[in-house]
Formats: C-alpha cells, sequence, structure tokens
C-alpha cells in the first residue's frame, strides 16, 4: 500500500513549523551531546562496534538455526511460540487469543515499532479489543491518531500545550483542569494508567533482543511501563521481529553496552527486563490465575530483505536512534516527512523498502543526501548511505526524476569541463534567467541558488605553469599526488594551488594526479551502474600511482568519502582496502605526519571551524580539529551543528531549497556569535556559509599556507632571500 | 578484614553513576544503623508502613523483625492492588554494578520495586561488581537455575516524553534509594 506523496509541500510545512523546528533543533542537540558524551573512550567504542557487528552479522547469515534454538528454549520454559508471515497473521492470533482468555479489560501495550509497522492496534481494535498504549509518548501520539516521529522518543515533537488537549479529551476533563507543568501532566498519567494496569487482563510488548540459548527476551526502557505490562496481566504476548534474535547472553552484553548509550547517552536505562518464560503464578495467600507467555515471531519481508544482499544489512538495526539524532534531513523535518509508513530517517528506507515495498521508500530517499554521518554513529556500522544509494538506483524513475536528469547533474565532470572550456561565456549563460528557468523546469535546480562561477585556467591548466617551491621542509623525500577533483579543477582552481604550494613548502614532492572524476556526483543520483566505467579508471590511475611510492591527497571531502567508502561496494572491498591507507585528505594526512606545532606559528588569529559531513564520516575530522587547535597562535572554535545544508547537489534541488536554508540558518546562527576567519574543507559547505553569512570563507589549508609563508619572510637568519632564490629555480 | 581500596572505590564510583542516573545512595556501617536510615526514610515520608520483598540478605539479618521492633509495619505482600497502595518498598539485590550504577533484582523483588513510589533497595558492599561483566556471570547463573524474571534497575522511573523534559516517576518509583552495608567483619553483628 502506497500514498502518492508530495514531499516538496510536506517539506515546506515542515519547515514553517515553529513548534516542530524547536523540538527537532534542541533533540539533535541534546541527544547528540549526550550520546558523544557517552562513549569517552574511542578505542573501547570501536571494539564494542566491531563485536556487535560481528554478533548480528553471525545471526543473520545462520538465522534459522538460533530461531530454532529460541523456539525450543521458551516452549522448555513454557512459553508458546508463533511464527506470524505478515501483520495479518500476528494480529489473528492475537486476537484470537485474546477472545480465547476472554479479555475484556483494555489491553496494556507497551511502545513497540513492530507493532506500528503491522498496525497492530488498527487490526485488535476492529475485532472489538481496546488497546491501550501505556508509553507516555506513544499515549500521546495515540490520543493524537499519529505514528511516532522519533524512533525512541515517539511525541517529541508535542507541545505541552497540545499534551494538555489529548489528555482533557481522554480522562474527559476540562483543559482547564489539567495542570499546566510537566512533571503534574505526568502524575496524572501516572495514576489514570495506573488504574488501567491494575484491571489489565493481557499486556503486549515488543521485545529488543531475544536470547537464543537461554530463551529470554530483553526489554530496554525507561518509564516502567514494561515492567507493568509484563509483570501485572497474567497473559503477556511479546511480538518481535525475527532479527532481534542473539546468539548468547554474552552477546547480549555487547548490545546493553551500546543500545542505551547510542540512543540516550545513558549507561543503562532505569530499566532492563530480563524474563525467561512465563512467571511462576505466586503462591500466597490468595493464588494467581495461571500465568502465560506468548512470544509471536514477525517475518513480514524480513526473509526477503534477507535474502537481498543489500537490504539485509538493515537488519542488523537495533533501533537506537542514533542515525536520526546526527541525520541533519530529519532534523530539518522530522520524522512524519522523512519517513515513510513507520520506519523514518536514513535506516527508514531500507526498512521501508523492505516490510512496505520500494515505492514507500521511493516518496522519501531523496531526502538522504548519502553524507554517510550516520554510519559513523550507527552501533553496528551500516552503511545506510550505500542501502540508500541502491534503493535510489533500483526506485529510478519512482522518485519523480528520470535517469538522463540524474545523469545531467551527475556527471560534474561534463559539465564542469564545458563550463570551464566556454568561461566566462558560460557564466554569463547560467546566470541569466532564461537558463535559469529552463534549468529548474528540467533539472530541478532552484533559480535562487547562486551557481558556483567556471573558472578558466582550470587547476590542471594553472599547474602545466606551476613553478615548484623548493624548500627544506620536515616532509623532504615524500612523494605526494593531489587529486584534482572536479570541484577544485573547475570552480575553486587556487585552494588546490594553495594546497601544492603548502605541501611542497613542507619539503614534498607533489604531481597533480591525472584528473579522473571519482563519480560522486552519479553516486548521488543513485547511478551505480553509471559510476562503474568512472571507478575503475580512477582506481587504476591511483594504484598505479601508489605503486611509483605517491601518497595520494585530496581536498574535497565529498570525493575521498567516494573513493574511501561506496567504492568498497563498486570496485570490491579488497581492492579499494589495498588503496585506502594511501588515501589522505590534506588535513588529515598533515596530521599523520606529525609536523611540529611551530611550523605554522605566527600572529595571534580566531578561526571559526565546522566539520563537513563527510570529513566526519570518513574519520578526518578529529584530525583536522586537532591540527588546528595545536597551532601556536591560532585560537580554534569549532561550531557542532549537524550540516551545513549544502551537502553537494542537495542544496541546489527546488524541492529542497527552503530546508536547506533552514538548516544553514542553524548554523550561520552560531556563526554569528563568534569572531574570526570561518575555515570550512568542502566546496559547497563554502558555497553556503558564503551565501548565508556574507562573510569570507576560506579552506584551512590556505591559513595554513599564509602563515607558513609569513613565518619564512619574517624569520630570523637570512630566510629572507630564500624566496628569490626559490623563484629562480 | 576491612573494606579494601578496591571496594571504597568500588562503592564511590557507584555512589556517584547512581546520582547521575537520578538515584541517591545512603552508607551505613552496621545493623543498627541500617534500621535507623530506614525508620528516618519512613519518617520523612510521613510513612509507618513499609512493602519488603523476600530477599536473602533481608533474612539473614533479621531485618523484618529489628523493623518491626522499631515500631514499623512491614508488609510482605504479592497483592498488586495491595502494594500499589504503599508509599515505599524495600528490596535486597543480587548484585550491583559499579560503572553504571546499577543494581540486579530477582522477580521476587518485582513489585516492590515498582509500585510504590519510592523503591528503597538494600545491597552489600561486596556485592558491587565494577562493570557489567563483573555481574555477568552471576546474571547467567540466575537464569540457568530457574530465574525467569530479571532486571537491571539504574535509578528511578524516568521519562522525556513531554517536550524532552526529563520528569522521574512515570509509571515506576520516582525516587530510588540504595542503601549500601559496609561491615568492617563481614556478617558481622554490632
Amino acid at each position: 500500500m502506497s500514498r502518492k506523496r508530495d514531499l516538496a509541500a510536506e517539506i515546506l510545512r515542515a519547515v514553517a513549523d515553529e513548534q516542530l523546528q524547536h523540538s527537532l533543533n534542541s533533540l539533535g542537540e541534546r541527544l547528540n551531546m549526550l550520546r558523544a558524551a557517552a562513549f569517552p573512550d574511542r578505542q573501547e567504542y570501536e571494539a564494542l562496534r566491531r563485536e556487535a557487528r560481528r554478533i548480528k552479522e553471525e545471526t543473520i547469515a545462520h538465522l534459522d538455526k538460533y530461531l530454532a534454538q529460541l523456539r525450543a528454549q521458551v516452549e522448555a520454559q513454557g512459553g508458546k511460540v508463533f511464527l506470524a508471515q505478515d501483520g495479518t497473521e500476528a494480529a489473528a492470533y492475537i486476537t484470537q487469543l485474546a477472545s480465547a482468555r476472554g479479555v475484556s479489560a483494555p489491553i496494556v501495550k507497551a511502545k513497540s515499532m513492530t507493532a506500528e509497522e503491522i498496525e497492530l492496534n488498527r487490526a485488535l481494535i476492529a475485532q472489538g479489543l481496546q488497546v491501550l498504549e501505556v508509553d507516555l509518548g506513544e499515549r500521546i501520539i495515540q490520543l493524537a491518531g499519529e505514528k511516532p516521529a522519533h524512533i525512541i522518543g515517539p511525541a517529541f515533537h508535542k507541545s505541552k500545550e497540545e499534551v494538555r488537549r489529548l489528555f482533557a479529551r481522554w480522562l474527559e476533563i476540562p483543559e482547564g483542569d489539567i495542570p499546566q507543568g510537566i512533571s503534574a501532566i505526568t502524575a496524572l498519567a501516572r495514576s489514570a494508567l495506573r488504574q488501567k494496569f491494575l484491571q489489565a487482563e493481557m499486556g503486549i510488548t515488543g521485545v529488543n533482543f531475544a536470547v537464543a540459548e537461554t530463551g529470554t527476551i530483553v526489554l530496554v526502557e525507561n518509564e516502567g511501563d514494561i515492567r507493568m505490562t509484563t509483570r501485572l496481566p497474567p497473559l503477556h504476548v511479546a511480538l518481535m521481529g525475527l532479527e532481534k534474535v542473539i546468539p548468547t547472553l554474552d552477546d547480549l552484553r555487547v548490545f546493553l553496552e551500546l543500545l542505551p548509550r547510542s540512543g540516550t547517552g545513558q549507561k543503562l536505562t532505569s530499566y532492563v527486563s530480563l524474563l525467561t518464560g512465563p512467571r511462576r503464578s505466586s503462591s500466597g495467600e490468595r493464588p494467581e490465575p495461571e500465568r502465560e507467555f506468548h512470544l509471536v515471531l514477525l517475518d513480514n519481508g524480513r526473509s526477503r530483505m534477507r535474502a537481498d544482499p543489500a537490504l539485509r544489512e538493515a537488519l542488523y538495526c537495533i533501533r537506537c536512534g542514533a542515525c536520526m539524532n546526527t541525520c541533519a534531513p530529519y532534523l530539518g523535518v522530522g520524522g512524519h516527512v522523512y519517513g515513510g509508513q513507520t520506519y523514518m530517517s536514513g535506516i527508514g528506507n531500507a526498512w521501508e523498502a523492505g516490510v512496505h515495498g520500494l515505492e514507500e521508500a521511493a516518496g522519501f530517499n531523496e531526502l538522504c543526501t548519502t553524507c554517510g554521518r550516520c554510519t559513523e554513529v550507527c552501533p553496528v556500522k551500516i552503511d545506510i548511505p550505500w542501502l540508500n544509494t541502491v534503493i535510489r538506483q533500483r526506485a529510478g524513475s519512482l522518485t519523480g526524476r528520470a535517469r538522463w536528469q540524474r545523469w545531467l547533474i551527475g556527471r560534474v565532470d561534463l559539465s564542469g569541463r564545458w563550463g570551464s572550456y566556454t568561461a566566462p561565456l558560460s557564466n554569463w549563460l547560467v546566470r541569466a534567467k532564461p537558463l535559469r528557468l529552463l534549468l529548474e523546469k528540467v533539472l530541478a535546480l532552484d533559480r535562487r541558488r547562486r551557481l558556483p562561477a567556471f573558472r578558466r585556467p582550470t587547476l590542471e591548466q594553472r599547474f602545466r605553469r606551476h613553478r615548484p617551491a623548493r624548500s627544506d621542509g620536515p616532509l623532504q623525500g615524500t612523494k605526494v599526488a593531489l587529486l584534482p577533483d572536479c570541484f577544485t579543477n573547475y570552480y575553486q582552481p587556487e585552494i588546490g594551488l594553495a594546497a601544492i604550494e603548502l605541501l611542497e613548502r613542507l619539503g614534498c614532492s607533489v604531481e597533480l594526479a591525472p584528473r579522473r572524476c571519482c563519480g560522486r556526483g552519479l553516486l548521488s543520483q543513485g547511478l551505480i551502474e553509471e559510476v562503474k566505467p568512472l571507478a575503475r579508471r580512477s582506481m587504476e590511475t591511483l594504484e598505479r600511482l601508489a605503486g611509483q611510492g605517491y601518497e595520494l591527497v585530496g581536498v574535497e571531502p565529498s570525493c575521498l568519502a567516494a573513493l574511501r567508502g561506496e567504492y568498497a561496494h563498486i570496485i570490491g572491498s579488497k581492492r579499494a582496502a589495498r588503496l585506502r591507507p594511501h588515501l589522505w585528505e590534506i588535513l588529515e594526512y598533515l596530521q599523520h605526519c606529525h609536523l611540529p606545532p611551530e611550523l605554522f606559528a605566527g600572529p595571534e588569529q580566531q578561526l571559526v571551524y565546522h566539520g563537513h559531513c563527510q570529513q566526519k564520516a570518513i574519520g578526518a575530522n578529529r584530525a583536522a580539529i586537532s591540527l588546528l587547535a595545536n597551532i601556536p597562535g591560532v585560537k580554534l572554535k569549532v561550531v557542532e551543528v549537524p550540516c551545513c545544508g549544502m551537502a553537494g547537489s542537495f542544496g541546489y534541488k527546488r524541492d529542497f531549497y527552503q530546508l536547506s536554508m533552514q538548516l544553514g540558518r542553524r548554523l550561520t546562527k552560531k556563526l554569528e556569535k563568534l569572531e574570526g576567519q570561518i575555515v570550512l574543507c568542502g566546496s559547497s559547505c563554502r558555497a553556503q556559509v558564503e551565501e548565508l553569512s556574507g562573510r569570507s570563507v576560506r579552506h584551512p589549508l590556505e591559513l595554513l599556507l599564509e602563515r607558513l609563508k609569513s613565518k619564512e619572510l619574517s624569520g630570523p637568519g637570512g630566510h629572507d632571500e630564500e624566496p628569490v632564490a626559490r623563484d629562480k629555480l | 578484614m576491612s573494606i579494601s581500596t578496591e571496594h571504597t572505590q568500588l562503592i564511590s564510583r557507584f555512589v556517584q553513576e547512581l546520582s547521575l542516573a537520578g538515584g541517591q545512595t545512603r552508607q551505613v556501617h552496621d545493623l543498627a544503623q541500617l534500621v535507623s536510615a530506614i525508620a528516618d526514610i519512613l519518617r520523612e515520608r510521613q510513612t509507618g508502613r513499609l512493602l519488603v520483598a523476600a530477599d536473602n540478605l533481608i533474612t539473614e539479618l533479621d531485618l523484618v523483625t529489628r523493623l518491626r521492633a522499631k515500631g514499623i509495619e512491614v508488609i510482605t505482600s504479592d497483592e498488586p492492588a495491595q502494594v500499589a497502595q504503599l508509599e515505599v518498598g524495600l528490596t535486597g539485590a543480587l548484585a550491583a554494578v559499579a560503572s553504571s550504577g546499577t543494581l540486579l533484582l530477582a522477580g521476587g523483588a518485582s513489585l516492590a520495586s515498582l509500585l510504590p513510589p519510592l523503591h528503597l533497595a538494600l545491597i552489600r558492599a561486596e556485592q558491587i561488581e565494577p562493570d557489567l561483566t563483573g555481574v555477568w556471570p552471576l546474571l547467567g547463573q540466575a537464569i540457568r537455575t530457574g530465574e525467569r524474571e530479571l532486571c537491571l534497575i539504574t535509578g528511578p522511573s524516568k521519562t522525556a516524553d513531554i517536550e524532552q523534559t526529563l520528569v522521574q516517576g512515570v509509571h515506576g518509583p520516582g525516587e530510588l534509594i540504595v542503601i549500601i552495608l559496609s561491615e568492617d567483619e563481614p556478617g558481622g553483628q554490632p
């Protein structure tokens, strides 16, 4: 069942919704900070992630074996297990059970995304049962008739006033009698729901993990409603997706170290329940009725996902929400817009494609910028951008744009070559109104956006006339090949030249690598097949250079992210891994070389830095920050927001223009408070921030070069003559 | 035998972590201090009634008799409707985790640690393990020997579902106080 969506209109509404924007902004700020603080030890974190990933790979590879073991264990403990092929079967089983036991009191139901996926409540209510969501957030969502907007904070977008209105309707009391304070509103819900818990005859929960070796189901929560739901009614039904099984209790410990910390920054949530079979009835003065435990295993497309080489990886998800907390488009519009029927944000693409069909995922897939920061925070290292690229490829024209339109936007090498060759005519042309209208009509490039100017001569042409700067710098004997990515070559050649001069002055012998488009532009468009020939050419060139002893250094993080990330899928992970140790982002490379920071010592200077998304995704951001922060005289201010909002071609698209500006303003609002030179590593970040702030924005390497040069010029002892001597060579 | 330095460090880590998770701790060094600590807490809540869950340590210390001797009305009910009327529930714990401020509770303690607004938990200092890895063998053993209901408890019940504002005590107890008994003589009586 898919619905026709007008994504552009949904985005505009979300961007204009002040309450939503306020909630999203504070969600991002709060949870990212808490998550980062929860993993102070990077090595421990990486070791846990590797182990968690290994366990998931092993489990999904041998899923039938572990499910059989789980079933046998649960049954041995006196529980019942039912395998439901889809939501209809699951709902029918639960309905029959409720009617066989004569359940008449409202069923208490704890939060479960899997139940949302099959719209279990609707099915049960249609059969005449009453279902009461008992998690506070889910209670609010159920009263509002909405779907969760976040995987762990379903009602984070609701204001206190909305909650008061909803509770007044629920409790049938005048709104004026609902207290004003959030604590008091919560206390009111507590006492109303407490009565329902005590009367309930049946409780339904989801499952976070199910341990095959013992038949233990594990539930992670903060409120205590899950404990109530499993402890008070005599009948407990747990609904779990097949992928939630894990082999052993030792495996469980790894996930408990990761799940709460990734989700909310808590070392552990308030309650983690470990339930093994039905609870024994108490033998007190008043004997309890026989207690029952039913485990409903839900397939609903998961077996298909498992057989799919790409979607399979989504089954590793433990649903912590870290990916959405860090995702810029999610934090711009929320889960109701950046999401499908049930699942939201980056990982939601694969889940929607898996359980509700490709068309559902295609309805919001374009919102993924494929930046990859989500993978960096994912506790099981799911390559979400790759999943979304594959879905974009499969969705094809379902997303509303034809292959040729994607191709035209994606071939930045061709448009760059043509534009630079004909500059300045080309620049005049693309700024002229008629062509902008045409570009908007045909390629959906927003006409309000300033397009970057083509430059002639290009970096390649300039390098031919370039005379190497000689130096006795510390990197003598190092051979570097600078990668002339399309953005630097055609739009910002001076940054490429500055990189070359900087490396030369540090002692490197620098060559410009032959220009080979990595295919980043096409990848962003989901044109994986079309990237393959480009990738093969790139690889051959880069491998040859690496074989000749060159370190391969680039200045554009998004292209490096393709070479170090997506290429593993395109040309094979082993071949990509062999090249990887030679591929560097320039600041990362300089940091790796352990240069004495005094080299760049100089006058007091405040730099304001914001990490490029893909710089973060490839793990080069920390290196850049420590390089800059340690330079004597430099005062570095790091601004943390998820993204500048431009994200390559994302911000140029008509449908995303307002969203891109909204995200950009979150960044510039922070920048406004800081004086100093803004330095950004990515070309699209620089374009966005220049346009929004009106301030000059430079690549950090330009500042490094300036500091190095001014030091040489003013330094003591005969250095004055050196530049002259260099010119003679 | 006095409490080792290592244990002193574990206690202080546990105290610190539990406080970050919104819970409180009291340290007592003998049985008399323990009984008065409980009596003081009840007096502060203006209640003379205490729900006590079945627990080895509580039995071993004969705590119920001692609390009754102090004039406290001890209730050992397993009836949810009755338990829900009470202000304070006392439990023991199988173990505790210093690195996260966590208690490991068995099923017998489930109502007392869930329904009353205040959950009091009693542990011996020696029960505190450094991290989850430390309590894992015990947890595994409990499950394998038939403990059907275990709970790791880290702080009071909480929610941030309305406007992302933290509120304690949404369904479970809004307060958790862990009383740590660290005697000079293990098992020693005052």
